[in-house]
């Protein structure tokens, strides 16, 4: 530092009292930023504090106004030193004031900034983090049609250089629409696919932008979901890239070497590969944003602001791109609205200290001007008092209040808003620091309000043409993929093909990767890329007609899928492991048809494969194994008779014709009655004659006995205990099917009746032998 | 009684529209997962010259399951045993569903040409294989003219 430093005058000794209060209240501020636990607490001594201050500093601010305290404006420590205290309050405008009057005895170093510089962000990025409702409504008619208007400037006027000029977009609605209905882009950057990556979410992205690593899962940048591994490249999404976009591609690549060459310096060579990559594949916001740094660099000023500018236009809500905007116009000394830039890189995520830095020189570089431009100024010409409702409306954001609401200078601030949207052509007519923090107060609450990472030219037109049926084919079914899948590995195929693959080992049919279990049976999403490019290429009418996809077939109560197993019987249930491949497709197809029905019989008479008579299961509960086996709780429906055998993908098919019990005649009835009752005792006492083991085991598989329905003699399939009870006699298979078929309740009641006298008999023989030994 | 899958008939057409050099595969009249096989022996192998019949089934789970195929022809090799059966991994634990018949006889066709006897199937022959494999080859030379010629 090369100013000379004064000595202290007694007569300002209280001033500097205050300062040095001030300075410890600072420490804390600083010291409990960001801070743990006791930020709360501290934080509301600190509002304490700092009302105190802010009384204390009003009154010596007032004070050095009245002319009551004699302050040396020559004292240029004593000035910084207040300056920075009052910076540290936050009061950014009063901070930038009195420096202004440090300025005024000559140009300082940027580096006696560097709080205020921080105190600007502070309050930037509070604003910006600000509730929304403090903000004019962005889509009101004069906002708008002067946005246009701005548009408009901006294509005529800025951007005639380009040869290669895109359709621009005037309103956020066309914007909205171009960013929802692009999905051949990658997700992240919105350019063409590089080394296309399919998340689990079904969401592609460039591996690079992925980012993700072995131990950080990547995030979704569109949908947020979580992907748990580090995919390969896609293979199908690649080569329908490369198919689809060789220009945009052979851009990419040239954009790539281009970096790599800035990256080492090598500018000129640089710059010829950006714009070789330019005239190749058009404009982009990457390109743009890079070539503009490149042209700085090589001191083309002009040029890079102009590339610059498109960048932000193209991607508006881009902090990059506004930084290498600021750049631009920091080197065309157009340092008023290069802080504009900064701010907004800043509040749009910008977070380094390059950034703080370049903020920190324009405003030394901005005070510099300021001051020389305006020596004839007296103290009062600077002072804020004269802007007080500035002032008013500064303090207002300070202190988080609604400033439209209620406000008496409401009408005021509105009006500055509706002056300052044509900022950008007046800014040579603000004269002061303040004025123009205002402004980018404006500017940026109009940014946060600009719809969400509005992007135009992100769209990739697809040539169909250039498509045909073979590109979409499941290597597994040899048909058009339906819900195409992507495996970790890159692979894709239809969703129903891998689910059946998993069925019998975990391994990706194509390149035979292992997946683990837990990731092959979790919930797979549909790639978002190939069903897009499936359905601009086909109607869903064409996919039925020309390729091979059939409609779901319709649901035929007497078709029937076959678990070939044992014999179940009407309300009786009938718990299943299922393991085979096979039949865990069968079971998968039952459940996502909604239908949960399928046929159970045994497999008892060969050569036939399956028997004649069989029961429906009803599925009532599935539990997955984590090797893809299930449990099944299923529950016997109807009985039928098997008409015509059927093989579908492996599993059994038949077509059904259900049986019902014959009607009993109603002379009959009461000698029925009797033999029911008979039955039943003898079947329940024979139950009950089991050991409690026994007894408890039957309960779990079968259940409890069922009561009696009242109307048991009009059912279909007779009272459900016989059923109950038949299931627990000991019959071979065969004489169940013959009780399945068997169509009259009287029958079946006399053969229940007989086989438990038979038991009865055994029993008491096999008890006489075991008393007689 | 089954529908056949697509799968099948396009493996089946693309077969007969392009078929692989040295290779046919005809799906029999009465059963369409049931291929009668011809594979010609291939060049510099004992084989060459020999036109080898094999029979080729698609079982129910195809293509979750390998095919099932198996040497009609008599052969001299190490991993093709006496009733035809083929030591081949691919038809076994290493099968995929992504492997189609073509890829299966292109395979057994490569078999051939590159013998393995530290694998074997045919015990006798892979022993010959491994401790006088002129006197191997000329048997298999022999086989093929004997069995695999066609006059």
């Amino acid at each position: 530092m090369s100013f000379f430093v004064q000595e202290v005058e007694v007569s300002i000794n209280d001033f500097m009292a205050k300062v040095a209060a001030n300075d410890k209240f600072s420490g804390l501020y600083i010291s409990t930023y960001g801070g743990g636990g006791q930020q709360h607490h501290q934080e509301h001594q600190q509002q304490q504090q700092q009302q105190l201050q802010h009384e204390q500093q009003q009154e010596g601010l007032q004070q050095i106004r009245n002319g009551s305290v004699e302050v040396d404006y020559n004292n240029l420590d004593a000035c910084i030193a207040y300056a920075d205290s009052v910076a540290k309050c936050g009061r950014v405008c009063e901070s930038l004031d009195l420096y202004a009057q440090c300025f005024r005895m000559g140009p300082l170093p940027a580096d006696c900034l560097w709080h205020v510089t921080s105190a600007f962000l502070d309050l930037i990025r509070q604003q910006f983090d600000d509730d929304p409702q403090t903000i004019p409504n962005p889509s009101s008619p004069s906002l708008q049609s002067q946005q246009q208007l701005q548009h408009q400037q901006h294509n005529n006027h800025q951007y005639h250089t380009y040869t290669h000029v895109h359709h621009h977009h005037n309103t956020r609605h066309d914007h909205q629409q171009h960013q929802q209905s692009c999905p051949f882009v990658c997700c992240v950057c919105n350019l063409v696919l590089r080394e296309p990556v399919t998340l689990l979410c079904g969401h592609t992205c460039c591996r690079r932008c992925g980012g993700g690593t072995a131990c950080k899962p990547i995030v979704c940048n569109k949908c947020g979901v979580r992907t748990p591994f580090q995919p390969h490249v896609d293979v199908l999404v690649k080569s329908l890239v490369e198919k689809l976009w060789p220009v945009q591609l052979r851009a990419s690549e040239l954009l790539d070497e281009g970096k790599a060459l800035y990256r080492q310096d090598k500018i000129h060579s640089a710059l010829i590969k950006f714009n070789q990559a330019y005239y190749t594949g058009g404009e982009n916001y990457d390109l743009l944003n890079v070539r503009s740094r490149t042209l700085l660099k090589l001191g083309l000023h002009e040029n890079a602001l102009l590339d610059a500018v498109r960048v932000v236009q193209i991607k508006p809500k881009w902090s990059k791109g506004h930084f290498t905007r600021g750049m631009a116009l920091f080197s065309l000394k157009r340092y008023q609205e290069a802080l504009l830039e900064f701010s907004l890189s800043a509040v749009l995520g910008e977070n380094n200290q390059k950034l703080k830095s370049q903020i920190n020189e324009v405003l030394q570089r901005l005070l510099t001007i300021y001051c020389n431009e305006t020596e004839d100024l007296d103290l009062e010409g600077w002072n804020p008092i004269s802007h007080s409702y500035l002032r008013s409306y500064l303090n207002t954001f300070i202190n988080r209040s609604n400033v439209f609401d209620k406000s008496s200078n409401s009408l005021k601030v509105k009006s500055i808003i509706k002056e300052s949207t044509f900022m950008k052509k007046q800014l040579c007519e603000i004269s002061t620091l303040t004025e123009l923090i205002q402004h980018i107060f404006v500017e940026i609450m109009q940014t946060k309000h600009y719809t969400s990472s509005v992007l135009i030219n992100n769209t990739l037109n697809v040539d169909t043409s250039l498509l045909d049926e073979s590109d979409f084919n499941c290597v597994l079914c040899c048909g058009m993929l339906r819900n195409p899948v992507t495996t970790p590995c890159g692979h894709t195929y239809c969703l129903d093909c891998l689910e059946h693959n998993f069925d019998y080992s975990f391994h990706c049919p194509l390149c035979l990767t292992s997946l683990p279990p837990s990731l092959a049976l979790s919930k797979k999403n549909t790639s978002e890329f190939v069903n897009e490019l499936i359905s601009c290429k086909y109607t869903k009418n064409s996919l039925m007609q020309t390729i091979n996809w059939k409609p779901e077939p319709e649901q035929d109560s007497t078709y029937l899928p076959v678990f070939v197993c044992t014999n179940a019987f009407p309300s009786v249930s009938c718990p299943l492991h299922v393991f085979e491949p096979r039949y865990r497709l069968m079971i998968r197809r039952c459940i996502e048809s909604g239908t949960r029905r399928f046929a159970m019989i045994s497999n008892c008479c060969p050569p036939m494969k399956f028997a004649e008579f069989g029961t429906v299961l009803e599925i009532k509960d599935r539990i997955m194994m984590g090797n893809g086996c299930s449990f099944l709780s299923t529950i016997g429906t109807r009985r039928f008779k098997v008409l015509v055998r059927k093989e579908h993908d492996g599993y059994d098919m038949a077509t059904v014709q259900y049986i019902e019990d014959e009607k009993v005649p109603s002379k009959k009835l009461s000698e029925l009655y009797k033999l029911h009752d008979d039955v039943r005792q003898r079947g329940l006492t024979w139950f009950h004659s089991f050991r409690s083991e026994i007894k408890s085991e039957i309960l779990r598989t079968v259940g409890f006995p069922p009561s009696t329905e009242p109307n048991w003699e009009e059912l279909s399939d007779g009272p459900a205990w016989t059923w109950w009870l038949l299931s627990l006699l000991p019959l071979g298979q065969n004489a169940h099917v013959d009780l399945l078929a068997n169509t009259s309740i009287e029958v079946r009641l006399k053969v229940i009746n007989k086989i438990l006298s038979r038991i009865e008999r055994s029993s008491l023989s096999l008890r006489i032998t075991s008393s007689s030994l | 009684m089954s529908v056949l899958p697509r799968r099948i008939l396009k493996e089946t057409q693309r077969l007969m529209q392009e078929p692989v050099p040295g290779i046919s595969a005809q799906p029999d009249e009465g059963n369409a997962r049931y291929f009668h096989v011809k594979v010609t022996g291939p060049e510099d192998s004992p084989f060459e010259g020999g036109l080898f019949k094999l029979e080729l089934f698609l079982p129910e789970d195809y293509p979750m399951s390998a095919p099932k195929v198996r040497f009609i022809t008599k052969i001299y090799h190490p991993n093709i045993d006496r009733l035809g059966r083929i030591c081949l991994d691919i038809l076994k634990d290493k099968w995929s569903p992504a492997l189609q018949i073509r890829t299966v006889l292109l395979s057994i066709q490569a078999l051939l040409s590159a013998p393995n006897p530290d694998d074997p199937l045919a015990n006798d022959v892979a022993e010959l294989w491994k401790v006088n494999e002129i006197e191997a080859i000329r048997n298999a030379k022999e086989w093929t003219r004997m069995y695999a010629t066609e006059n």
